[in-house]
């Protein structure tokens, strides 16, 4: 158990270190003119679509769901290149967490 | 005409004006004095039914529209389709100029049309067009009893040009025959015993209720029920069946939680029309359902709806098998219900009842803790948060008598998730038809009702459907119907974009091109200015979310003075 453990933990950190640098400005708008934004939000904190934000999965699993995804997510196919998918991984990356839930009055309301 | 028209009660009548009512209208506004009804001026006839449409589900009372034709009557026929849909009684009042003979010019023959009724006959539950005057009376008495009768659905009366303008010799006296309201039909006595014996029996039953409150008596009798057997309830949100912050409610805001399906034993559904698509999935392109249903679980639907049907629109859903169909109105039934299963109900039933409910109600604070985290979700980005606007609203409004007036659903629910809707007044549901282009017009007419009890009405406005009808904005204006209007504006008809993305990815084409015929920007439209050159007080576009409670604090204190107030917030996409 624990040797897997260790195993799952050495190849997320090889498939971090794998991901290429990306532009996160480039990445911001890549992921607004590919359209992503329609379902996940601006800032990919989701809406129809799955929360990205602060969610973080390899950018080898990225690329893979990208391009060939589960459930009513379309395809991306070249028309979104290795280097934009990188961009917009890095931009993914950079979103800052949220607000703790506890630290906003206005979720905190009781009747 | 108008003392017929009168004597039903109709505080008003929405229309625009065109020759071939032109009587009525004139007597409405003289002889019947502008009251009792009172003439709302339209600037379209879609605006007008639609605003009955509003209006009936606040006041449980219809409104009478005055349409103009062939040309006024098809304008208006997307919202009477709406109103069907949506089992909303409206009452249509077409003028029409049948006789050829009299015609010579243009308009007159194109604005008619030897049936009108036609037009909307396969979605209005009745018509008649009188060629008399003691004719005319009947008919529309007839009229609104039929409309009013579950399933309540809108009515046409046509009624010649002539009819309306011939002289009536002095001293000629006509009866008006009373209206003699039908009782709603109640279920067999012997199903519903047989019904009861089930619900108090099952270790799982659920309750699905769509159309089942019609009013205050309806919602309190499911109430009741849910809370004798405390099973969970899963409220469709097309009225307000249920309290949203209730323990046993399991509707998570943006749909209905369909997880206690496949638990349930026993589905008790009340006045839905859909209850297939509810236990069943669906992959699209496939035809071939499968059953969300646990082996042997038994369905039972309670529904008016088996009381009428129509043939064209697909309105009625998939054929569902079920257990016990009881033709009969929910609201009306739910008393006999009600006696039955308390007769029934034993100590060491309540006792189970009362640990299933417990088990039920954990489920429910951890969804309601779930939600609260997705609304931090974004809490600062600009475009806002639809949940941010929810939160935002809620202490602002929370003390005062309020109402929602939009879909019920606007903003993907975030209001449901947010505010405590307990009274049947707090929301009215959906549009029926799912179309675009209800909201707005259907919102103001919602608002007229909500006035004279002086409640704060509350619109989510989207962008695609306040350009449907931006009109209704200046008969609100015009006629002094106070809400506060917060738009979703989020430049696009959002579903459409998903919609046309999933399609280019099927055929392995550019995603990134789907905004072309989607997107409403370039030019980015000024709802602020939209609405004030109609006469509305408005603020926008708000794109930081920190400017929001300021801005609803000034709108509300413009609304409080009996005037109509629009936000234009600069919204995520969903």
């Amino acid at each position: 158990m624990i040797r897997i453990f260790v195993l799952g933990i050495s190849t997320l950190l090889i498939a971090a270190q794998s991901a290429p640098p990306g532009n996160v400005e480039k990445g911001k708008e890549s992921f607004k003119v590919h359209g992503c934004v329609a379902c996940h939000g601006f800032s990919g904190w989701g809406g129809a679509g799955a929360r990205l934000a602060q969610n973080p999965i390899t950018f080898d699993a990225f690329v893979s769901y990208v391009r060939k995804p589960k459930g009513t997510m379309p395809p991306f196919g070249s028309q979104v290149t290795p280097a934009e998918l990188a961009d917009i991984y890095a931009f993914l990356k950079s979103i800052p967490p949220s607000p703790d839930p506890k630290s906003i009055p206005l979720l905190n309301e009781r009747d | 005409m108008v003392d017929v028209i009168k004597s039903l009660g109709f505080e008003y009548v929405a229309a625009n004006p065109g020759s071939h009512h032109r009587s009525l209208h004139e007597s409405t506004i003289n002889y019947g004095g502008n009251k009792n009804p009172e003439l709302l001026t339209c600037l379209h006839e879609e605006i007008s039914a639609a605003m009955a449409h509003g209006y009936f589900k606040v006041e449980g009372k219809p409104m009478a529209v005055y349409a103009y034709g062939s040309v006024g009557l098809q304008h208006a026929s997307m919202a009477v389709y709406s109103a069907f849909c949506d089992r909303v009684p409206v009452v249509l009042i077409v003028g029409n100029d049948v006789d050829m003979a009299k015609k010579a010019g243009r308009v007159d023959m194109m604005h008619s049309a030897q049936d009108c009724a036609a037009i909307v006959r396969d979605f209005t539950k009745w018509d008649d067009a009188p060629v008399s005057y003691v004719h005319f009376a009947e008919s529309l008495v007839r009229a609104y009893k039929i409309a009013m009768t579950p399933p309540t659905l809108p009515v046409l009366i046509s009624v010649d040009k002539y009819l309306q303008e011939d002289h009536i010799p002095d001293g000629t006296k006509f009866r008006i025959p009373k209206l003699s309201p039908t009782k709603p039909p109640q279920g067999d006595v012997a199903a519903v015993k047989e019904i009861a014996k089930m619900l108090v029996d099952a270790e799982m039953p659920v309750l699905i209720v769509e159309r089942a409150a019609r009013t205050p008596d309806g919602l309190a009798s499911i109430v009741e029920l849910a809370e004798l057997l405390q099973l969970p309830v899963i409220d469709t949100l097309q009225r307000m069946n249920f309290p949203s912050k209730h323990p046993l409610n399991q509707n998570s805001g943006r749909g209905p939680d369909l997880g206690m399906i496949r638990e349930a034993d026993l589905i008790v559904s009340m006045e839905n029309p859909l209850l297939w698509s509810m236990v069943n999935t669906l992959e699209e392109g496939s035809s071939d359902g499968r059953s969300r249903l646990k082996p042997g679980a038994k369905l039972v639907s309670i529904s008016s709806l088996d009381l009428f049907t129509r043939s064209n629109y697909q309105d009625g859903g998939r054929y569902q098998e079920v257990d016990i169909a009881l033709a009969a109105d929910a609201e009306a039934t739910l008393p006999l219900l009600i006696e039955e299963v308390k007769r029934l109900i034993t100590a060491d039933r309540r006792r189970f009842f009362q640990a299933r409910g417990e088990k039920i109600a954990a489920a429910t604070q951890k969804r309601m803790e779930q939600d609260r985290v997705r609304a931090s979700y974004g809490w600062n980005d600009s475009p806002i948060s639809t949940a941010r606007i929810a939160a935002e609203l809620w202490p602002q409004i929370r003390n005062k008598d309020w109402a929602l007036v939009s879909r019920s659903d606007a903003m993907s629910g975030w209001a449901q998730r947010f505010w405590t809707f307990d009274k049947y007044y707090q929301h009215i549901g959906q549009s029926g038809s799912v179309a675009i282009g209800y909201n707005n017009p259907a919102s103001v007419g919602a608002a007229l009702a909500h006035r004279k009890h002086g409640r704060l009405c509350i619109n989510l406005q989207h962008d695609g459907d306040m350009m449907y009808l931006p009109g209704v904005l200046w008969t609100a204006a015009h006629h002094q119907i106070p809400m506060l209007t917060i738009m979703h504006n989020n430049r696009a008809y959002n579903t459409e974009v998903m919609q046309v993305q999933q399609v280019a990815g099927l055929h392995h084409r550019d995603i990134g091109n789907c905004r072309i015929g989607t997107a409403i920007d370039t030019p980015n439209i000024d709802f602020t200015k939209l609405a004030q050159s109609m006469g509305w007080y408005a603020e926008g576009p708000i794109t930081n979310p920190n400017d929001l409670a300021p801005a609803i604090r000034r709108a509300l204190a413009v609304v409080e003075k009996g005037q109509p107030a629009l936000l234009d917030a600069v919204t995520q996409p969903v």
